[in-house]
């Protein structure tokens, strides 16, 4: 039943370019690591491209869509008279971006970065946001049937974050919301 | 009465037309001298004169309307091609303007005996006489045109036909099908478009119904040296089709290809030297500019790059080239964005013939008689800051002529001239640009200020501001010193949106009154927007970018000559005690260690003046203000983020926003 079983046969050619950018990124910064390859570009209806990062030793899953680039970390500039969770900006290639700290916003102890820390820009339309993530890990396609409602283990505001889980072999992947997620003001 | 008023709107009109006219008239020496008269040029000045000699015979001033009939009946010959255009036309014009000054003058002061036009009569005569051009026959052999469609060209339209037939201009007949709901807009858009390429000799409506209900179908005679396809490829169009009506085909095929690739050469043989300028969709240069403003900050990491290398390896050759070729880089950077910045400049004056003819406009309305003075109006200032500018100038000379110009009477009963006048002067300031709006009227009247302010509750019923704080309040949002609504005034917006605008382009106002005698507002704007000075400050572990058109002065001073009062910091400058502002206490940083001789800032906001107290100046530095996202949009007291060459963006501090939280708090807890 999982996605892993079903290899999507879809020619290389036909991965969009931000896509390809992003896994070459990928590969170049995780060389160490295994990387999912199968980025289709059209992906069907039914099924999803997740980027998967770590968060304080749990998987969060993102839809690759929403994702810019991502970058190692560097240092944000403090910004006053904003949310606590909010490290500040970081300028990429000249753009100025606004950088959530991943375990604040979920409520968990901030730790000091390290080589595999990360930033993942996203992007809405004109606006991009960025979160600092422990590590990313790789891009799994799975169908959207096969996600399953969050445990009710999870209470109060984080679980409004939380849009459902999904096993990647003897993985958990905790889905994201995003919309909610980035909300703030 | 009745005549006064209509002969004091008759004035004002006539003022405007001369003064269109005359720089009419001086583009048509200029083409005069580079042999391109356009027809459309000639026909505004005749058009103009026939408006004139229109609402003079109106008004029943004879005198004016009769020498008009004679200008416009000059200017008629010559559209019509049946006098040549010369300089002795132009000069006539020349002496006719001037005339016709003095006749409006007289008009003015009632009289009718100063003015002699007929010298200037007698020239007209002569041009429309002895000058006329030999008649010109008016069939087109040449042309495939038919009896019904040369029958219904006006005598104009068959002289215009002529000169592109002299010309050798290629003739179409273009026939556009268009919506009956949208025809006229379009038909103007093409005319527009075709003008540009050559000439729409007449448009001509027909009576096909071919083209189907709900359809209109004009025919439009087109002169022009493009080919058919280019025609069409220009208008980009589908309801449009071309016929030629040149009946021989003359031209060989060498001559075809020529013109395609100099289309415009024929038709106008000095438009070579006239049309060295370019124009540019102003994103572009904006574009240009941010590339720039990146590449000023390579230049930045270059420098501290070679800095670096010189600290760690002693004057080494490399360390050596490379500072040479950082301050090289930084030279010819600087040339290149003064170059492009100076691309985005356009003369103040621009704006000065808009509000003229507001003011005119405003002075009628009003009944009160105002003079305008100019100067300055080749001052440069940035295209974007000066469309920007033109409402809060129209704002407060709107004010300067409802509340302080007074009327004739109480003008003359003040022992002051009857007539008012506001004066506008903008010059060059350092890396600011000046703009004043002086007014001789009453100047604000402290009293009525402050009687306002108590009605609306925008002061305690027991202070007594000082006039620095009238004249602050008069900036404070809800407050309008006029008792009565007016027309003029009354509009909702008052100076604090005047205020915010100019604040919005990084810019300050201030006044200065006397009772009695007048009022000056001052706005103070950088000349561009794109690439702004800055003062770099550390504050704790962090830096900030300040920039320099906010700053009057740092100062360094000893922490031991910080005074409190109510436990607020403050600081005796000079003859002055300011409030003090901590970066670190507005942005809530962790302040560990505290400057035993930290160093002020000393911004100054409308009237108010505040220091900002930083542990360290760290130098100055062209920067590009940009943009944190809509979330951190509206942060108080920072105006966005930029780079400086260091592995972290640094914010940009809004000095006016900070300092006004602390001083205008203070002003209203009274």
């Amino acid at each position: 039943m999982n996605g892993d079983d079903s290899k999507l046969p879809v020619p290389a050619t036909s991965t969009t370019v931000r896509q390809a950018e992003l896994l070459q990124k990928l590969l170049a910064e995780e060389s160490d690591q295994e990387v999912s390859l199968a980025v289709p570009v059209s992906i069907p209806e039914d099924q999803m491209s997740v980027l998967v990062f770590e968060l304080g030793g749990e998987h969060y899953g993102i839809d690759i869509h929403d994702v810019a680039e991502i970058v190692r970390y560097k240092e944000p500039a403090a910004v006053p008279h904003t949310v606590d969770f909010l490290d500040g900006i970081i300028s990429v290639r000249g753009r100025m971006i606004p950088v959530i700290n991943g375990r604040k916003r979920l409520g968990h102890e901030p730790v000091q970065p390290d080589k595999r820390t990360r930033i993942i820009v996203l992007q809405d339309g004109s606006e991009f946001q960025g979160i600092v993530v422990d590590a990313t890990s790789q891009v799994v396609s799975l169908f959207k049937k096969d996600i399953e409602a969050t445990p009710p283990v999870v209470t109060g505001f984080k679980a409004e974050f939380l849009e459902g889980v999904y096993r990647h072999k003897n993985q958990l992947i905790i889905l994201l919301h995003l919309q909610r997620f980035l909300q703030y003001v | 009465m009745e005549r006064e008023s209509s002969k004091r709107d008759f004035i004002s009109e006539a003022e405007e037309i001369l003064e269109e006219l005359t720089g009419d008239i001086q583009s048509l020496e200029t083409s005069i001298q580079h042999n391109n008269v356009r027809p459309d040029l000639i026909n505004k000045i005749f058009r103009q004169f026939h408006s004139m000699k229109g609402i003079s015979g109106m008004l029943g001033f004879q005198k004016i309307s009769g020498f008009t009939h004679e200008l416009e009946n000059m200017l008629d010959n010559l559209r019509l091609g049946k006098i040549a255009v010369s300089q002795k036309v132009v000069d006539v014009l020349f002496q006719s303007m001037d005339l016709m000054h003095g006749m409006i003058a007289e008009l003015i002061d009632e009289q009718t005996d100063r003015i002699d036009p007929s010298p200037v009569l007698k020239k007209v005569n002569e041009l429309i006489h002895e000058d006329q051009l030999p008649a010109q026959q008016v069939t087109f052999p040449e042309l495939d045109l038919d009896e019904q469609t040369l029958r219904s060209l006006t005598e104009y339209e068959e002289h215009r036909l002529q000169e592109n037939v002299n010309r050798r201009a290629q003739l179409y007949n273009v026939r556009l099908v268009l919506d009956d709901a949208t025809f006229d807009h379009e038909l103007r858009e093409i005319s527009d478009l075709l003008n540009q390429h050559g000439e729409v000799i007449s448009t001509l409506p027909s009576f096909e119904s071919a083209a189907g209900p709900g359809k209109m179908v004009f025919r439009l005679i087109y002169g022009t040296n493009l080919t058919a396809e280019n025609i069409l490829r220009k208008v980009e169009r589908s309801d449009v089709t071309i016929g030629n009506i040149r009946k021989e085909i003359s031209k060989t095929a060498s001559q075809e290809t020529e013109e395609e690739q100099e289309p415009e050469r024929a038709l106008d043989t000095s438009l070579k030297s006239l049309s060295r300028t370019v124009r540019v969709d102003i994103q572009k240069l904006d574009e240009v500019i941010n590339v720039i403003g990146e590449l000023v900050i390579t230049r930045a990491m270059v420098a501290n790059v070679s800095r670096e290398l010189m600290a760690a390896e002693g004057h080494s050759r490399l360390g050596v080239t490379l500072s040479r070729v950082a301050v090289d880089l930084e030279k010819k950077l600087n040339e290149l964005q003064r170059n492009v910045i100076e691309t985005r400049l356009v003369p103040v004056g621009q704006i000065y013939h808009k509000l003229g003819r507001m003011i005119r406009k405003l002075s009628r309305e009003t009944n009160k008689q105002v003079d305008l003075r100019f100067s300055g109006e080749d001052t440069e200032l940035d295209k974007i800051m000066i469309e920007e500018l033109s409402d809060p100038l129209m704002h407060i000379i709107r004010n300067a002529i409802d509340h302080g110009i007074e009327n004739a009477d109480e003008r003359r009963k003040a022992g002051k001239p009857e007539r008012g006048t506001i004066r506008l002067s903008a010059f060059q300031r350092g890396n600011n640009v000046v703009i004043q709006v002086h007014d001789d009227g009453r100047g604000i009247q402290i009293k009525k200020v402050q009687e306002q302010a108590r009605k609306r509750g925008l002061l305690p019923p027991d202070r007594v501001p000082d006039e620095k704080e009238c004249i602050e309040i008069l900036f404070s949002p809800g407050f309008s010193s006029s008792d009565e609504v007016t027309e003029l005034s009354g509009r909702g917006v008052g100076l604090d949106v005047v205020k915010k605008n100019i604040s919005g382009l990084k810019g300050f106002i201030s006044v200065q009154t006397q009772e009695g005698r007048g009022t000056m507002f001052e706005i103070t704007l950088p000349i561009t927007l794109a690439i702004i000075q800055a003062l770099i400050v550390r504050v704790g572990q962090n830096k900030y970018a300040i920039p320099m058109s906010s700053i009057s002065e740092t100062v360094q001073i000893d922490r031991n000559d910080i005074r409190t009062v109510d436990r607020k910091e403050v600081y005796g400058l000079r003859d002055r005690t300011i409030p003090l502002i901590r970066i670190s206490e507005a942005f809530h940083l962790p302040e560990k260690v505290r400057s035993e001789t930290p160093y002020l800032v000393i911004v100054k906001v409308g009237e108010h003046s505040a220091g900002l107290v930083v542990d360290e100046l760290t130098g100055q530095q062209e920067i590009v203000i940009k943009s944190m996202g809509e979330k951190l949009k509206n942060i108080p007291g920072i105006a966005g983020a930029t780079e400086i060459g260091e592995s972290k963006p640094v914010l940009v501090i809004d000095a006016e926003s900070m300092v006004e939280e602390a001083t205008h708090g203070r002003i209203r807890a009274g």
